[in-house]
């Protein structure tokens, strides 16, 4: 089975108490493994509606959404949630790590709900990822011990944990600055290198260098 | 995901809500301290009553009322048959009011209320002995033996030490009547001496202390005695005509006297306890208890979907990742979980560590506290642990369901 994630003719909008804020007007997006993408906008164009919508956080008001083929208009709550967990890691802007684990058990966070990995290797897989990402003296500081390039390098660690195809990033640098912001986008090319699709919203231009494919976004309407 | 992980996560959620963690322990081990302490004391209140009644043989005698001194024998052969019943007497032989009497040769100017016994039914003996089979003469007296009139003012220094009386000998004089119109005339005086054998706890067995314990056979020559040897002139004079029934125990009390109405005999029971002020404080102690759980119910409710909206981000996060809502709510259904068990550990030692101090304090040194035998009852603590760990379960469903609806939404709202 090909892995993808098809929108068609997407449609959100927001019904506020008198006024309707169409966040997302007819998009038309295939992702596939192996690529980088990267949608640029201004702040309130609707790329976090976007990153939302594609990762099954929110429903489309028109139009339709493929994950793998299967059309997801008719999941239950459950079934959502049981893609996100195999197939889709998160990256958000404020990192969401929880204060109260070290680096390692929030990266172990994700696996307590994934069977397929069982319960005496999980620590070993996050102490791997971890090394990876260079945080090896890091891993039992709390996420207040450490720097904002050195929690997204844990939230991106917690986002791959349980191997997923594609990696939906939320201005994952807004918070950080160059030097980490590089690292970052380096690590995020270097995974759609290894057969990730990642998907990468953001105002930021930098990141064009790294991009397979850039999409941009006005008042909802998405543009190559 | 296993229990283990769930144990983990809640415990890490806890540490972040120190304070309403410790008020909803706080607000539970108060309510179930109530509960456990006043329903303990009740119920060992109760039992040692139940005890009490059980010792006493008037609560478990049945009065059956014959029309006439003719009646009597039918009676008594219906009765005997009737389940539960260990002993029918004639009203002759259950007991004699005895007002003239004297103790180690001193006469009393009081009253003796004369009961019958016999080797099975007889109280509890504290000193001395018991009355043997076929025993005659032989009686068994209170603790704090009182042998004056009870419509008199209690004088404490007048009350006999029971046990210094043990071989010491009490002889009653009964006195037979010619009845007649206008007066009724001494006629004979017959006398019979007891030796005292054995003390009863009359307190305990919640006793008159003029009740005294001799022989059926006995109490019926006395009053066979005065009735054979009276004459009436001219004048109706009712000689007893009752039936006693004994029952095995008072819990059997209600069926037998069903039992015996049912063969058409009017049957009520000799003495009634009245445990009217048990119920009085169980309802009271129940009430206090309730309210407080309403309390904690509130504030469980409150305090978890506080803390749910407080880690809103956090809680979209985990729905991000792919935990269902089912995880996230048994998360909160753990952490209310331990707050409940954690609780009901503590309300343990303290009920135990009161309890102790209760008896060490309070209860040494007053009999009768002594004698209700207090304790911290197990079935109490069990329902305890039953309220402490539904209660929390009931408040994770209801502030879960509240607080999980809207979480993912607002992940992006920052930045
Ligand atoms: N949950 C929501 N309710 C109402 N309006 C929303 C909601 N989420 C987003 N919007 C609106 O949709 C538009 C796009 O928002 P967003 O996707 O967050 O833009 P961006 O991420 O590009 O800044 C904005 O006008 C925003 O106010
Ligand atoms: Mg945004």
């Amino acid at each position: 089975m090909n892995k993808s994630i098809v929108l068609k003719n997407g449609i959100k909008e927001f019904n506020l108490k008198n006024e309707n804020i169409i966040a997302m007007d007819n998009v038309e997006l295939e992702i596939v493994p192996g690529k980088m993408y990267v949608v640029m906008g201004h702040s309130g164009s609707g790329k976090s509606t976007l990153i939302q919508i594609l990762g099954l956080l929110d429903t489309l008001t028109e139009g339709k959404l493929y994950i793998n083929g299967e059309e997801t208009s008719n999941l239950t709550e459950d079934e959502k949630a049981e893609i996100r967990m195999k197939e889709i890691g998160f990256v958000f802007q404020s990192f969401y790590l929880n204060p109260k684990l070290t680096a390692l058990e929030n990266v172990i966070l994700p696996m307590y709900i994934n069977n397929e990995i069982p319960s005496q290797k999980r620590k070993e897989r996050a102490i791997q990822l971890l090394k990876s990402f260079g945080l090896e003296s890091r891993m039992n500081h709390y996420p207040k011990e450490l720097s904002g390039g050195e929690q997204q390098r844990i939230a991106i660690s917690r986002a791959l944990v349980n191997n997923p195809t594609f990696i939906l990033a939320d201005e994952p640098t807004g918070n950080l600055d160059a030097k980490n912001e590089k690292i970052v986008y380096e690590y995020l090319k270097k995974l759609s290198q290894e057969g990730k699709a990642i998907v990468v919203v953001s105002h930021n231009e930098n990141i064009k260098e790294y991009a397979d494919k850039i999409y941009y976004m006005e008042d909802g309407k998405l543009r190559e | 995901m296993r229990v283990k992980d769930y144990i983990f996560l809640a415990k890490s959620n806890l540490s972040r809500r120190k304070k309403s963690v410790f008020i909803s322990c706080f607000l539970i081990v108060v309510s179930m301290l109530v509960l456990i302490l006043s329903l303990s004391f009740t119920i060992s209140m109760k039992s040692a009553m139940n005890k009490a009644i059980l010792k006493n043989i008037s609560y478990r005698t049945i009065v059956i009322n014959g029309k006439s001194k003719e009646d009597i024998p039918r009676i008594m052969e219906d009765v005997k048959s009737v389940s539960n019943v260990i002993k029918v007497v004639s009203q002759k032989e259950y007991s004699y009011g005895s007002s003239n009497f004297y103790i180690s040769g001193k006469e009393y100017n009081g009253s003796i209320n004369l009961l019958g016994a016999d080797k099975d039914i007889q109280p509890n003996i504290i000193a001395g002995r018991e009355i043997e089979k076929n025993e005659k003469l032989v009686c068994i007296i209170p603790k704090e033996f009182y042998p004056y009139n009870s419509t008199e003012k209690y004088q404490k220094d007048k009350v006999i030490d029971g046990e210094s009386l043990i071989g010491k000998e009490i002889k009653i004089n009964y006195n037979s009547y010619y009845y007649k119109p206008a007066e009724s005339i001494l006629k004979n005086t017959f006398s019979k001496t007891f030796t005292v054998i054995g003390v009863y706890d009359n307190e305990e067995s919640f006793s008159n202390n003029n009740d005294c314990y001799i022989s059926f056979d006995d109490i019926y020559e006395i009053q066979e005695t005065i009735e054979n040897d009276s004459e009436i002139i001219d004048q109706i004079v009712v000689f007893p005509n009752s039936v006693y029934a004994i029952i095995d125990s008072s819990d059997n009390m209600k069926k037998a006297v069903e039992d015996i109405q049912n063969l058409g005999y009017n049957a009520t029971p000799r003495s009634v306890a009245n445990i009217d002020l048990i119920n009085v404080i169980n309802v009271v102690a129940i009430l206090i208890t309730v309210v407080i759980l309403l309390i904690v119910v509130v504030n469980l409710v409150i305090s978890s979907i506080k803390s749910i909206n407080d880690r809103s981000y956090e809680i979209g996060m985990l729905k991000a990742i792919g935990y269902k809502d089912k995880n996230i709510q048994n998360i909160v259904f753990t952490e209310n979980l331990i707050i409940g068990v954690l609780s009901y550990i503590i309300t343990l030692i303290f009920a135990f560590i009161l309890m102790l101090i209760a008896k060490y304090k309070i209860v040494s040194g007053n009999r009768e506290l002594e004698m209700m035998n207090i304790n911290i009852n197990l079935i109490v603590c069990l329902i305890a642990f039953l309220i402490s760990t539904i209660i929390p379960i009931l408040t994770a469903k209801v502030s879960a369901r509240k607080a999980l609806t809207k979480t993912i939404v607002q992940l992006n709202k920052e930045g």
